[in-house]
């Protein structure tokens, strides 16, 4: 089946995409996906897996690039989102 | 080239702990399935279901993000992770056609063993990744 473009209707632009990579810092004493204890790097991590690896304390957020989507993974235990 | 394993790389749900596996083994296999019938001269046999697993030893560190930090969290959960096992590597980086990675990218623990041993032992403990999904184990010629 091919794929058949549809116009953008007026008024609907398509919002830009929103940045998908995240910042981490490797905050374990193991090295992650290749990053050294202590590094930062920016991935789009499977959801799962940086769940994961955040509740284990290998890898902590570091900040993205602004305008992507909060993880509920950075909140408090009680699982509030911040505002 | 022949190769001394001195410097295996082995990453679980992404934390490099290849320098605390002692031993690793990387299998898949399959079920030999007798198939043979009336008239055969020989017995006949073919490849049954395949098995996919990585075993290995690991020296315990109760670290935070280490050994018992990744293994019990992943004992404890139902949902797969990925395993890689590269020869001779530092990183997936290393990962070539001369060098290649072997991966369950979706792999499950089904039993952990946080403490056994006896008085002056080092603490090991043997674990066992199981393929949970379509691929089983896949051999990997570029980083993945």
């Amino acid at each position: 089946m091919s794929e058949v473009d549809t116009p953008a209707l007026a008024g609907h632009e398509p919002e830009p995409e929103a940045p998908k990579q995240t910042k981490y810092r490797v905050s374990g004493t193991q090295p992650f996906l290749g990053h050294k204890p202590g590094e930062t790097f920016e991935a789009e991590l499977d959801e799962a897996q940086k769940a994961r690896a955040i509740a284990r304390g290998s890898i902590k957020v570091a900040g993205g690039k602004g305008g992507g989507k909060k993880s509920a993974l950075n909140d408090a235990p009680t699982g509030q989102k911040k505002e | 080239m022949k190769t001394v394993l001195r410097n295996v790389f082995v990453s679980v749900d992404g934390t490099d702990l290849s320098d605390h596996f002692t031993q690793i083994t990387v299998e898949d296999s399959a079920a030999e399935v007798d198939s043979t019938a009336f008239g055969s001269v020989y017995t006949q046999a073919i490849k049954g279901l395949r098995t996919a697993q990585i075993t290995g030893t690991v020296q315990q560190d109760f670290a935070a993000a280490s050994v018992d930090a990744t293994l019990s969290a992943l004992n404890d959960q139902d949902t797969t992770f990925e395993v890689i096992v590269v020869g001779d590597a530092d990183t997936t980086a290393d990962i070539s056609a001369t060098n290649p990675g072997y991966r369950i990218a979706e792999s499950q623990l089904l039993g952990y063993t946080p403490i056994s041993g006896g008085v002056g032992d080092l603490s090991t403990t043997d674990v066992t990744f199981s393929n949970a999904g379509d691929l089983g184990v896949e051999r990997l010629t570029v980083a993945p």
